[in-house]
C-alpha cells in the first residue's frame, strides 16, 4: 500500500498534547527570560537612578567646594542684591564684607612714631578696623605678638596690673596701642569672625582700653578692660572663667565659637555674638535646639537645580562657616533627597580653602572680582600689601 | 526519536539568540552606566587630590619656616633650626640658620620684613617656582620603626617581671649597627649601616607616583606664597620647555603629546596663602593648670580639625605649632602668569 505523503510521520502534525506541552515549556520559558528581562531592566534603571543621583552629588560637592573658595553665596561680588553681609548691623557694628575705608573710628589717638620701622601715624588721622599699611605692626611682626604672662593667670593683685600684657610695652618706647586699637577695630569693622585672620596667632580677643565697640555695653572693669570685652559683659559670654584672670579672657578667645552668620540671618545682629554650642570641644550643652540653631544662622546655602524635573533627586549644599578653638572651620553639607524612594543621605566633609580674609582680597572695594590678585585693589586693602 | 527539523532548530537559535542579545545588552548598558559613574567620580578625586596638595604646601610652608636649611648633613653636628620666613631676630628674609650672632647693627639695618637686608642670603629664592612632586619614598631619611612596644615586660627567667631598656625606642627601619650584637653583647658597636639609614631609599613608591603636586612660588613680601596644587600625571611640570630644561623628557617617554595628554586631564587650582611666625610662648602652655587651652588662637591654621574631631583633646590641634601659622589662605580666579 502506498502511503499518502502527508501520512508521513516526519511531516505530520502535532497532536494536541505536543502541542500543549510544547505550549507550557514555551510559557515557562518566555515567563522565566521576561522575568529576567525585568529585572535586567529594573537594575538599570536602578543603576541609571543611581548614576543620576551620583552625578549630582558630585556636583553638590564640586558646588560646596567652589562655595569654600569664592564666598559668592555669601557675597557675590557682580551683584549687590547679594551681598548682604556688608554694612552696619543694627548694634552699630559692621558686618564681615564691609571695606575697612566705610568703618572709619572716630576716636583718635596719637601723634605715634614706631621708631623701629619708621611708621607713624598722626594725630588727627582717623583709624580704620585694620590699618593697610604693612609697615603699621603687621602680625608677621614679632613686635606685634601677645606677651601673656604667668603672673597674670593667679589670682593676686599681680592680675589688675596695668602693664603691657595686650600693649606690648617696650620699656625703651613710647607706651603705644596698637593691640588695643586693632582688636576693637576689627570688632567695629568684622566682628568676631573675622578677627581670627587678622590679629596674630597668639593674640586674646580682649584689649585694656577706654572705649567699647560699637553697639557694646559701655563701662571699664578691672585692668582697663572693656566690660562688652570680658564674659560679664554678654559679648563674649563663654560662661566659665572669672574676667580677673587669663582662664576667662583666653576661654572667651580659644575657648568660644564664633561663627560667620549665613545670607538668611544676615539682619540678625549676630556678627558679635558666639555660639550657643559649647564652648569648646568638650562642653556637655550641645543639643539639638542649639546644633539646628547653629546651622540656621550659619548656613550659605543653595539648591543645585532649582528648576528640575519632578522624578530628580533634589539636591542642596550649604556651607558653614566657624571658629573651632581659633580654627577656621567650613564645614559642608550636601543633601540628597529622591522623590522616588523617599530617602534622603547627607554627605557631611570638611575642607581646606579660602578664608575670609582672603575672599575680601579676591572682591574689589565696591564691587566685582578682582582680576589681577598681585596689583589691583581689594576690598581688603586700598592696595595690595 | 523524533528529529527535529532545521526550520524548528532555526528558531529555537533565533530566540536564544535574540534572548541572549537582549541580556548582553542590557548587561552592557549597565556596565556602561557604571563605568560613566566612575570616570565621573575620577573628577572629583582629582580635585580632592589638588586640595590635599593644598594641605600639603601649608604643611611644607609652617615646616619649612624651621627645619631643613643646614648647608649639609653633617651628623656629627646638632641640626640647627632657622628662624622663619621672616627671621624673627631681625625682620630680614629667612630662612636663616643660625650662623652667627645678630648685632644690633644688623637689627637696625634692617628691622622691616620687606626689607632684604644685608644679613645673610635667604635659603629659598624669591619670585622662582619651586615644584614638590608628592609620591611616597620607598623608605624616608632616618626612617623609625613603628613598633609600640620594644620592651614587652619579660615572664621568663632571668627578666621575669621587670621591663627593661634593652632596645630603646625609636628604633631605625634600616638596622644601622648602633644594636649591640646578640651573641656579643659585651662587642664593639659598628655604625656601618648609619649613612643608609641616613639616607634612607628615595625611590618613589610606585603606586604612589604621579598622582599629586604642588609648586611655590615665593613673593618678594617674602612670606606670602602663591601655591599651584595639583592632581595628574605632570609631577608638577608646567610646560614641555620646563620638562626639556630639567632634562626629564625620560619621565614622560620623550613624548610632548603624551605630556600634553596628562595636562589636559589634570586638576590644577592656585592660591595665595600667607604665613606668620606667631605662635604662643610655650612657657603658657606648659606651666599653666590649664594648659591643654592655653595658647590663644595659636592653632589658627588651616586645618579643620575642630570640626572633624570636635570632642576630643588629642590631635595637633591642642599643641603649639612651632612652625607658625597660616594667617590666610585666597583661591585665585585664574591661572597667574607666574607659578
Amino acid at each position: 500500500m502506498t502511503r499518502h505523503p502527508l501520512a508521513c510521520p516526519s511531516s505530520r502534525g502535532f497532536t494536541l498534547i505536543e502541542l500543549m506541552i510544547a505550549i507550557s515549556l514555551s510559557m515557562v520559558l518566555l515567563l522565566t527570560c521576561f522575568s529576567g528581562l525585568r529585572l535586567a531592566s529594573q537594575a538599570v534603571t536602578a543603576s541609571k537612578r543611581l548614576a543620576v543621583e551620583n552625578q549630582l552629588l558630585h556636583a553638590g560637592i564640586s558646588q560646596a567646594l567652589e562655595e569654600v573658595d569664592f564666598w559668592a553665596l555669601t557675597d557675590d561680588p557682580s551683584n549687590s542684591a547679594a551681598q548682604p553681609l556688608r554694612g552696619q548691623e543694627g548694634s552699630g557694628g559692621y558686618m564681615p564684607f564691609t571695606s575697612f575705608a566705610l568703618t572709619p573710628d572716630a576716636v583718635t589717638r596719637g601723634p605715634f612714631l614706631d621708631t623701629q620701622s619708621g611708621f607713624s601715624e598722626s594725630a588727627t588721622a582717623p583709624r580704620g578696623g585694620w590699618n593697610a599699611n604693612p609697615l603699621a605692626w603687621a602680625a608677621y611682626d614679632a613686635r606685634t605678638w601677645c606677651r601673656g604672662n604667668l603672673p597674670e593667670e593667679s589670682n593676686t593683685t599681680e592680675c589688675w596690673g596695668t602693664f603691657g600684657i595686650y600693649d606690648n610695652l617696650d620699656p625703651t618706647q613710647s607706651w603705644h596701642y596698637w593691640y588695643d586699637d586693632q582688636v576693637r577695630g576689627l570688632v567695629d569693622a568684622l566682628g568676631f569672625y573675622g578677627i581670627y585672620e587678622y590679629l596674630p596667632s597668639n593674640a586674646f580677643l580682649t584689649y585694656h582700653g577706654l572705649s567699647a565697640p560699637l553697639g557694646a555695653p559701655t563701662g571699664i572693669t578691672w585692668g582697663g578692660i572693656p566690660l562688652a570685652m570680658i564674659q560679664n559683659g554678654a559679648w563674649l559670654c563663654c560662661n566659665d572663667g572669672g574676667d580677673n584672670n587669663m582662664k576667662g579672657r583666653v576661654r572667651n578667645s580659644n575657648g568660644s565659637r564664633y561663627f560667620l552668620p549665613g545670607p538668611a540671618a544676615a539682619a540678625s545682629n549676630l556678627c558679635r555674638t558666639w555660639a550657643a554650642v559649647g564652648y569648646n570641644g568638650r562642653d556637655t550643652s550641645w543639643n539639638f535646639q542649639t546644633v539646628t540653631t547653629f546651622l540656621a544662622n550659619s548656613a550659605s546655602t543653595a539648591d543645585l537645580l532649582p528648576s528640575r524635573p519632578a522624578n530628580w533627586p533634589d539636591v542642596t549644599f550649604e556651607v558653614h562657616r566657624f571658629i573651632e578653638r581659633g580654627h577656621p572651620v567650613s564645614a559642608c553639607l550636601v543633601t540628597c533627597r529622591s522623590p522616588l524612594t523617599g530617602s534622603t543621605f547627607v554627605i557631611p566633609f570638611t575642607c581646606t580653602g579660602t578664608t575670609l580674609r582672603g575672599a575680601r582680597q579676591q572682591r574689589q572695594p565696591t564691587s566685582g572680582w578682582v582680576v589681577n590678585p598681585y596689583t589691583d585693589a581689594t576690598l581688603d586693602y586700598g592696595t595690595p600689601p | 526519536m523524533m528529529r527535529t527539523t532545521p526550520a524548528r532548530r532555526g528558531t529555537v537559535l533565533i530566540l536564544v539568540a535574540g534572548m541572549s542579545a537582549l541580556l548582553a545588552s542590557t548587561a552592557l548598558v549597565f556596565l556602561m552606566t557604571v563605568r560613566d559613574d566612575v570616570e565621573d567620580m575620577s573628577v572629583l578625586l582629582r580635585e580632592t587630590q589638588a586640595r590635599i596638595m593644598l594641605t600639603a604646601a601649608c604643611s611644607y610652608i609652617q615646616e619649612a619656616s624651621r627645619l631643613g636649611w643646614e648647608p649639609a648633613v653633617n651628623p656629627s653636628s646638632e641640626h640647627a633650626e632657622a628662624f622663619g620666613w621672616i627671621d624673627v631676630r631681625d625682620g630680614g628674609l629667612g630662612p636663616r640658620v643660625n650662623t652667627g650672632t645678630i648685632t644690633p647693627a644688623m637689627r637696625a639695618a634692617s628691622q622691616h620684613p620687606i626689607d632684604s637686608g644685608g644679613q645673610g642670603s635667604t635659603n629659598f629664592p624669591i619670585g622662582v617656582p619651586v615644584r614638590f612632586p608628592m609620591h611616597v619614598l620607598n623608605q624616608p631619611p632616618c626612617a623609625i620603626q613603628l613598633t609600640a612596644s620594644y620592651n614587652p615586660v619579660q615572664t621568663a627567667a632571668p627578666d621575669s617581671g621587670n621591663s627593661y631598656l634593652r632596645y630603646p625606642d625609636p628604633q631605625p627601619v634600616t638596622d644601622n649597627g648602633w644594636a649591640p650584637n646578640p651573641a656579643d653583647p659585651a662587642g664593639p658597636i659598628s655604625a656601618a649601616n648609619f649613612s643608609s639609614w641616613l639616607q634612607g631609599d628615595p625611590t618613589p613608591r610606585s603606586n604612589s607616583f604621579g598622582m599629586s603636586w604642588f609648586r611655590l612660588v615665593r613673593e618678594p613680601t617674602g612670606s606670602v606664597f602663591t601655591v599651584t596644587c595639583g592632581a595628574g600625571g605632570t609631577q608638577g611640570y608646567r610646560s614641555w620647555t620646563e620638562v626639556q630644561g630639567d632634562q626629564a623628557g625620560a619621565l614622560f617617554n620623550n613624548d610632548p603629546a603624551y605630556f600634553s595628554s596628562l595636562v589636559l586631564e589634570e586638576v590644577r587650582m592656585w592660591y595665595r596663602v600667607e604665613w606668620s611666625p606667631a605662635t604662643t610662648a610655650i612657657d603658657l602652655n606648659y606651666l599653666h593648670e590649664y594648659h591643654e587651652e592655653f595658647f590663644a588662637v595659636a592653632t589658627h591654621t588651616y586645618t579643620g580639625g575642630g570640626a572633624a574631631n570636635p570632642s576630643s583633646y588629642a590631635g595637633a590641634m591642642m599643641d603649639p605649632n612651632m612652625g607658625g601659622t597660616i594667617q590666610w589662605i585666597e583661591r585665585l580666579r585664574t591661572e597667574p602668569s607666574s607659578w
